[in-house]
């Protein structure tokens, strides 16, 4: 699992500050799913039983409808666990020198990229729908020096706050940034090159 | 007259590919699921609910006559009448 204290390429003084992750409204799908893995069984149960009167009477009748059932609460199951793994491995991890982006899509596609707050000049929040401004979730785009590639935060909660906090950090990497580039001498830039 | 052993066989088939699929699910929850609470409850949940309904079904299917077979032509008439 992946631990959060020990991010992979960790920076020199680098601090978890927040992990972003869509709304739990976003998983909708996923409680109708619920719902209807309950009522479809239960239905199936009365239709039959008003349709063919003497089919649960019959333990072949039976043993075929407990068989149905159980099939269909097993993969009702793998399917609502799919969901939440795509919804759960979607991450937005902001620390106090970058911001990373783990995605998954399927099963065994995963797309991780990463980008540092210094490069950050732009951040804009986006709450667009009836959804989202119910639930005060949405999007946060962030766009970085000499890229046009925009790096975006999806329907992650309050992004309001969440850009605020961003352009903080950017500004204060900004700084210890610049500090360290002057900080370095150039005859150190020389003696360090194989 | 189809046998109870024709959708047993059936049944073990999509359990086996079930099996597959919730593996490979799991494993990848395992390695990149983040460290928390709700990840360990996703899985200890999934697995659970999982092995109470495939105990379920065994010990259900441990009481009946595997010989007993299914006769479909009395309930084919009473949906379609002649």
């Amino acid at each position: 699992m992946l631990n959060l204290e020990k991010l992979p390429g960790l920076l020199p003084d680098e601090k978890l500050i927040r992990l972003y992750r869509r709304h739990p409204v976003t998983l909708f799908g996923l409680y109708m799913g619920i719902a209807i893995t309950f009522i479809i069984p239960l239905s199936a149960y009365f239709l039959i039983r008003g349709m063919l009167g003497n089919f649960f009477e019959t333990e072949a009748g039976l043993t075929l409808f407990v068989l149905f059932v159980s099939m269909f609460l097993l993969f009702a199951l793998l399917f609502m666990f799919q969901q939440f793994l795509d919804h759960w491995l979607d991450v937005w991890i902001l620390t106090n020198r970058r911001i990373i982006n783990i995605e998954q899509t399927g099963l065994f596609t995963r797309v991780r990229a990463e980008v540092r707050l210094y490069r950050v000049q732009d951040v804009t929040s986006e709450i667009k729908g009836f959804m989202r401004h119910m639930f005060n979730y949405g999007m946060v785009f962030t766009q970085t020096a000499g890229e046009r590639m925009r790096f975006t935060f999806e329907d992650i909660p309050e992004p309001k706050e969440a850009s605020k906090l961003i352009l903080q950090l950017a500004e204060r990497d900004q700084r210890t940034h610049e500090q360290e580039i002057t900080s370095e001498k150039p005859s150190d830039f020389f003696n360090s090159s194989p | 007259m189809i046998p109870i052993a024709v959708f047993v066989i059936i049944w073990l088939v999509f359990l086996a590919i079930f099996m597959v699929v919730a593996s490979l699910s799991l494993m990848q929850m395992f390695r990149f699921g983040v460290r928390d609470p709700i990840t360990k409850w996703s899985i200890i949940i999934f697995v659970g609910l999982s092995i109470v309904v495939i105990g379920g079904t065994l010990l259900y299917l441990a009481q009946i006559d595997m010989q007993a077979s299914l006769d479909i032509r009395p309930f084919a008439a009473e949906i379609f009448p002649t």
